[in-house]
């Protein structure tokens, strides 16, 4: 009794006719919803396309609306601190759509050499801080807070000890505006006063502690402050054990005495902070800044990796690695002779 | 019959598809996606910048910008032969260039002048900045080793070795010590031993602690002493030392106005002979350094603040004859802060914004 259907008409108009109709109304339909969402009444954003060519050595793009140079570091190195790297390479500080971006994969700079001379890097070095009596060692609060926002005022970006010797071993590119931040012996006005203003200020400061000093009373940090500050982002590195002067000997003091007691000097610091802080120690600041050959090559046998002197003066990348200059900041500078130790350029020509 | 109204109907629902199909292929009347036209190239007009910008840094001998530039070029177009033969000629000319400054800089090396070669070092560093031999020497060389290389002869003790290295047989622990050695190891022959330079420690002459008070009799001694070697060190042109040793007499005692007077003359000799050399901003910055009342600080620092204008002048009008108007803008400014009263730069500047405001109405 059934029908044949491949003989049957209306099985061709049910196929050709009422399958497409509803199609149609489905699938057109389908398409109209996806124009008019109803549960986004308000229009999305047009987002642009990318617009990006890649080659080994750099990658070509067209800035898009909202790239930033933070954002465009983050998506090619990974790194939003990187934004100076772009910024620079392309001589610009501000981005637009539609301009054309080059993002180097490479340094293209090392030691911040340029055509007109090269680059140098400013260590700054305070010791104690007060809320309101200056003295030669003593900076006050306030222009302490004065001279770190003027660092920010002008562009100044703030090194860790690992990338300025990665930039004075020719290994890698700095930012050209920058600077080291290092305070020396361990008094307790370092937390009080200077740490809660680098820390609104997010620069990664060397504290340079002489082990002896380090025993918590009303003037003097303990070990559990600077465990604070380090996992707050103080580095922590070595000033000796007891601030004894490294080239003089003691009265009636042998040869051998000698070598031996500085050798301790070196050696008992770096394992009083490895053991406290569980950190390892690569750099010394130099009691009174004084070092000679024998020093250098103690410290290099116990696997430092570079010393600060305190010879006013910024670094160039060919600076002796365990002669590095750093510029005592006084309490009596002004603005005006605080901004003379911030050179960050020597002009010579190299054509 | 039946056959034809069966036709009829496939005819029907053929001519039914085509137009659902039809209609349903319609563009949408509003495209989500801006689409740029195929034709352009969007890096077109960059690649036409960055030709022009080696062209300039090859005319103004900045060849490894010129290359840099030559080599995005060619990276978007590696057909381009022109391109090719100049990112070759400028590579050939670049290595060149390097060779000679390191030829050079080991020439002064071994003539002693060390200043000469440093300058010529650092050039081929620029120029090649995988020369490993220019880096060794700047890096090495030119400062000078701590540490000298000894190589054993057969069956030596360390106590020979100290007599001959440092003229003291007792400083056989330092052999020792820096090569891993036992005290009384014996050396095959050939062996090479790392040995540090010694220089004679000073007898103490600074106080143990900032802290502690110390008789004042022995830090007067200290700053006489630290005294008479900054001012030997100026005496000897190296200003740079004198200042630091006289720095760290202030801190023993700020008020010490020989200090105060090396400080003040070595930066004034510093920036009085970056005058000669014509490094106009270096003397600013270290005549800066200098109080403002010492002899004739004033007027070197105008003086160095007019050659330092005129060079950002000229260099405004290069950038200007190079159609780079808004650099050119900048020099001028720069003319200005050091010289308010130069007679070109204002009226320069005014026609320089005129020039730029008209070529954006063109636009």
């Amino acid at each position: 009794m059934m029908r044949k259907i491949e003989n049957d008409p209306w099985h061709f108009f049910s196929i050709f006719c009422v399958i497409p109709i509803f199609v149609l109304i489905g699938g057109c339909a389908t398409l109209e919803v996806k124009k008019a969402p109803v549960e986004a009444p308000v229009e999305a954003p047009v987002k642009v396309p990318l617009i990006e060519r890649t080659f080994p050595n750099f990658v070509a793009l067209i800035v898009r609306e909202g790239d930033t140079f933070p954002s465009l570091a983050l998506k090619y190195f990974n790194d939003p601190s990187m934004d100076w790297f772009i910024a620079e390479y392309n001589e610009v500080d501000t981005l637009y759509p539609g301009q054309t971006l080059i993002i180097p994969l490479k340094p293209y700079q090392k030691g911040g050499l340029t055509f007109r001379g090269y680059q140098t890097v400013p260590v700054l070095s305070y010791h104690h801080f007060s809320l309101d009596r200056a003295d030669k060692l003593t900076v006050i609060k306030s222009t302490f807070e004065e001279q770190m926002k003027l660092l920010k005022d002008r562009g100044y970006r703030v090194l860790t000890l690992d990338q300025l010797f990665d930039f004075l071993e020719f290994k890698g590119q700095i930012p050209k505006k920058s600077i080291v931040i290092t305070i020396d012996d361990g008094w307790r006005s370092t937390y009080d006063i200077a740490f809660p203003i680098l820390k609104k200020y997010g620069y990664p400061a060397t504290l340079f502690v002489y082990t002896d000093l380090i025993v918590g009373s009303a003037k003097t940090l303990s070990w559990d402050l600077i465990q604070e500050m380090a996992n707050n982002g103080m580095d922590v590195q070595c000033h000796t054990k007891s601030h004894r002067n490294l080239t003089t000997t003691e009265q009636k003091e042998s040869y051998k005495d000698y070598f031996e007691a500085i050798e301790k000097e070196l050696s008992v610091c770096k394992t009083m902070v490895k053991k406290k802080l569980n950190r390892d120690v690569k750099y010394l600041a130099y009691p009174y800044g004084e070092t000679n050959s024998l020093v250098n090559e103690l410290l290099k046998k116990q696997g430092y990796r570079g010393a600060f002197t305190v010879k006013r003066g910024g670094n160039p990348f060919f600076i002796h690695n365990y002669r590095v200059n750093r510029s005592m900041i006084y309490g009596d500078f002004d603005l005006n002779q605080f901004q003379k130790n911030l050179d960050v350029f020597a002009e010579e020509s190299l054509k | 019959m039946k056959r034809r109204s069966h036709h009829k109907i496939w005819r029907m629902g053929l001519a039914l598809l085509v137009l659902v199909a039809l209609s349903c292929a319609a563009p949408p009347k509003k495209p989500t996606e801006p689409k740029l036209p195929i034709e352009t190239d969007p890096f077109s007009t960059f690649l036409e910048e960055c030709r022009n910008k080696a062209i300039t840094y090859e005319k103004n001998g900045e060849l490894l910008k010129a290359l840099r530039s030559w080599e995005i070029v060619t990276s978007f177009i590696p057909m381009d032969e022109e391109v090719s033969r100049r990112i070759m000629t400028l590579k050939a000319q670049i290595v060149t260039v390097a060779d000679q400054h390191f030829k050079q800089g080991l020439s002064f090396y071994q003539k002693n002048s060390m200043e000469a070669a440093r300058k010529e070092f650092l050039a081929t560093l620029y120029y090649n900045p995988v020369h490993e031999e220019a880096l060794n020497y700047l890096k090495h060389k030119l400062p000078g080793e701590d540490y000298i290389l000894y190589r054993a002869k057969g069956g030596e003790t360390l106590k020979e070795i100290a007599r001959k290295a440092f003229n003291d047989p007792n400083k056989d622990f330092l052999v020792a010590y820096f090569n891993d050695l036992k005290i009384d190891s014996k050396l095959a022959p050939g062996n090479t031993l790392r040995l540090p330079v010694l220089e004679s420690p000073t007898a103490k002459v600074t106080r143990d602690t900032k802290e502690t008070a110390t008789d004042t009799k022995e830090i007067s001694a200290e700053t006489e002493q630290m005294l008479s070697k900054a001012l030997a060190y100026y005496k000897a042109k190296n200003y740079g030392e004198a200042v630091s040793i006289s720095e760290k007499v202030l801190e023993y005692d700020p008020a010490n106005k020989q200090a105060h007077n090396l400080i003040n003359e070595s930066y004034y000799q510093t920036g009085k002979l970056l005058i000669q050399r014509k490094k106009y901003q270096r003397a600013l910055d270290v005549f800066g350094r200098v109080d403002s009342g010492y002899k004739d600080i004033r007027e070197s620092i105008g003086f160095a603040k007019k050659q330092l204008a005129g060079d950002h002048y000229l260099r405004g009008v290069k950038y200007f004859t190079d159609e780079e108007l808004d650099k050119a803008i900048k020099e001028w400014e720069a003319t200005l802060a050091l010289d308010p009263n130069h007679p070109k730069a204002k009226k320069d500047i005014d026609n320089a914004r005129s020039l730029l405001q008209k070529l954006k109405d063109i636009k």
